[in-house]
């Protein structure tokens, strides 16, 4: 991902997006100060790391290292093992759909292929990537199609370093999941980040 | 052999299945097998759009007309919906050959299904050039839950879909006779269903700008097939399902669409209808799949693959215009091209893990779909209309009041379970004038010893009659109020009470009032 020898107008635009981005999250709102300020500097490290990659990368590690803990630590905790309330009845329903003669089968798929840990799991994953959520409630919706366009140009041209660090991040709330006191945290920057790439190739 | 080592237990076919057509047949035999199984009984019971799909199909079979009198209308008047008819037509063949019920008016969304497959095994041909794996990825779209629902409907979603893919396939050719044989067949999309009517001007013209530009014989082509709608273009009938553009609405739509969530997981469409219990638009392990595609799709680009672009970043415009809540089945132009995504990403897996995932994938369709599906999601489908029809037709001399406070098209679904005599009913209903100038319309409906509105219960009880509606027509205090008489009531198999059947008693509820 060599950004050196980009046309300086893209990176200011690439910059103005993401002053845009940040300035209008909402997630910022009523957020500690010391959170917003990870938050931001997070981003902009990114950022620039994606434009000079002789940033730091070390730096760049340690950092959203510490957003992952700051993630943990605000994350409530859903039990891994069993089903809440509603979801309780629900497998039961469903556990009740097996006809008489596959009762036994039933049980075991229900409960033990598709356990409890199982489900919450894909819960996690497909939550922490729910763009409609995010969109809907941090970052006004016309900046959903710089997302996309920067996605893509991401995709084209990806950086394995930072394909790391996001896997990374993926993998955490695919465990964790993203409900908590500050919501998604660690991926504040990932979306700001690419909603200020849409015009890199 | 390398693409049938995923199936390392099957070693004995393995000469037989390299032949790619003997390959593709039983992928074509395959689809038809799932898509027909039990096809009168799941999807669990007629719902109000298949039943008024059918019934008018019926009716024009019967009389020439619809159930509105309207002879061999080009849109019909389905709920004030003015829904393209082709569709309609096209089932005639099956209502006449096997009567009007669930399999009749399903089997043409079957056959579509079908005929979609083999249109993808030959998309995804040009994109992989190699006939041996496209079968194989083709029978990973045969089954994608999307397509499976989608191909055992008794409406017109999969049947225009088929159409419109069809034709992106002779225009994807890029050869002249083809192309201009892909033109017609886009054309027709048309008068199929409201989404590819939406879709179709804009598809095309965004592809005229980007891909090739129109010669003289394209655009009279275009101009030819499209009479028919060029005529309706000045009636609010064509007019009907577009609900006016507003920036932040439309990008809601199609945030709240792509979202993996929406995709993979969970589907966020409003109507439950539209749901299978466990099981999402695609599989969830398909997100992966998913990005390595998109990344091959914006990676290589061709004019197949520019194309595949413009049809996703065009289909979305219609789906997100037609209608205030998100409809998974407006945003149905989009299965041929996730699906090809999706494919294309595949492709790059392990032929054992790919082996593995199909597997899994037919086990969490059989459990979803067949297991579930008619059980859980009964109620959503109108369950009980049949029931009651039975029960209606075999007390000709009783007098119904049917409640449709909570399902004011509900019918049609008496119409269709009873095969109401269409001439019988156009008598008893009167012809509708101003056929396509006249949106709105009313479910509240008089026809042989049915009546079909809300419950009046000032005067009802007072009148010797059974009375029928949800639980939430009468509740018990009402019914020792009014001293009515539990005569039957319809459950779904997971027991859950549908349609109650109430008789009045005039002599004690109304002393002196009695009718």
């Amino acid at each position: 991902m060599e950004k050196m020898s980009l046309p300086s107008n893209r990176l200011i635009f690439s910059g103005i997006l993401l002053i845009v981005s940040i300035l209008f999250c909402h997630w910022f709102d009523s957020k500690p100060i010391w959170l917003i300020a990870l938050v931001v500097f997070s981003t902009f490290s990114l950022f620039i790391f994606s434009h000079f990659p002789k940033f730091n990368k070390i730096f760049l590690l340690v950092l959203f290292i510490f957003l992952g803990i700051v993630q943990i630590k605000s994350t409530r905790f859903q039990t891994m093992f069993e089903y809440s309330g509603y979801e309780n009845w629900y497998h039961q329903q469903l556990q009740n759909s097996y006809p008489s003669k596959l009762y036994r089968l039933g049980n075991i798929i229900e409960n033990k292929l598709e356990s409890p840990v199982f489900y919450r799991l894909k819960q996690n994953l497909f939550l922490s990537l729910d763009f409609a959520d995010y969109f809907k409630n941090f970052f006004p919706a016309i900046l959903f199609i710089p997302f996309i366009l920067g996605l893509i140009n991401y995709l084209r041209r990806p950086n394995r370093f930072l394909n790391y660090l996001l896997m990374g991040f993926l993998f955490l709330f695919f465990l964790v999941g993203p409900r908590g006191v500050y919501g998604p945290i660690c991926l504040i920057p990932w979306i700001i980040f690419f909603i200020s790439h849409p015009l890199e190739t | 052999m390398g693409q049938f080592a995923l199936f390392p237990g099957l070693s004995f076919l393995f000469p037989i299945l390299l032949k790619p057509k003997i390959a593709l047949t039983l992928l074509l035999l395959f689809s038809f097998f799932l898509y027909t199984f039990r096809l009168d009984q799941i999807p669990p019971s007629v719902y109000v759009d298949e039943a008024t799909v059918g019934y008018n199909a019926f009716s024009i079979l019967e009389t020439g007309q619809d159930e509105y009198g309207q002879k061999l209308p080009i849109y019909f008047r389905f709920f004030g919906a003015y829904t393209p008819g082709l569709h309609v037509y096209f089932l005639l063949p099956f209502i006449k050959f096997f009567g009007l019920n669930p399999f009749s008016i399903r089997i043409l969304s079957a056959i579509s299904g079908v005929i979609s497959v083999c249109i993808f095994y030959l998309l995804i041909n040009v994109f992989t050039k190699n006939s041996k794996k496209s079968i194989l990825l083709s029978a990973f779209y045969a089954i994608i839950p999307w397509q499976v629902f989608n191909s055992r409907l008794g409406y017109e979603v999969m049947f225009a879909a088929t159409i419109f893919n069809a034709g992106l396939y002779f225009l994807i050719k890029n050869q002249p006779k083809l192309s201009l044989l892909g033109l017609v067949f886009i054309s027709l999309s048309t008068y199929a269903a409201h989404t590819q009517r939406f879709l179709v001007p804009l598809f095309l013209f965004v592809y005229f700008i980007f891909i090739t530009r129109p010669n003289l014989k394209s655009i009279l082509v275009l101009f030819l097939t499209q009479i028919p709608n060029l005529l309706m273009l000045f009636t609010p009938a064509f007019w009907i399902k577009s609900s006016g553009f507003s920036p932040h609405f439309f990008l809601g739509q199609i945030i709240g669409f792509l979202s993996p969530l929406n995709l993979f997981f969970l589907p966020n469409d409003i109507d439950q209808q539209h749901l299978v219990p466990q099981i999402s638009l695609f599989y969830w392990w398909m997100i992966l799949p998913f990005i390595f595609g998109l990344k091959h799709l914006i990676t290589k680009p061709t004019p197949a693959s520019k194309t595949i672009i413009i049809l996703i970043l065009t289909a979305l415009v219609p789906a997100c215009l037609s209608g205030e809540f998100i409809s998974v089945q407006r945003f149905l132009p989009l299965l041929l091209p996730f699906s090809l995504i999706i494919c294309l990403g595949l492709s790059k897996f392990n032929n054992l893990i790919s082996g593995f995932l199909f597997l899994i994938s037919i086990l969490l369709l059989l459990r979803s779909y067949f297991l579930f599906f008619p059980k859980l999601m009964a109620t959503a489908w109108n369950y009980g209309y049949q029931e009651l029809s039975l029960y209606v037709s075999s007390h000709p001399n009783t007098r119904f009041v049917i409640d449709n406070t909570r399902n004011p098209r509900n019918y049609i679904l008496l119409l269709f379970h009873l095969n109401y005599s269409p001439t019988l009913y156009h008598q008893e209903t009167g012809k509708l004038a101003n056929y396509y100038q006249n949106p709105l319309y009313t479910g509240n409906l008089k026809f042989a010893n049915i009546e079909v509105r809300p419950l009046d219960f000032s005067t009802d009880p007072c009148i010797d009659q059974i009375l029928v509606g949800d639980p939430l027509s009468v509740s018990p205090d009402q019914a020792i109020d009014h001293h009515l008489t539990p005569v039957f009531a319809i459950h779904t198999p997971q027991n859950e009470l549908v349609l109650q059947a109430l008789q009045t008693n005039p002599a004690t509820a109304c002393p002196g009032k009695v009718k």
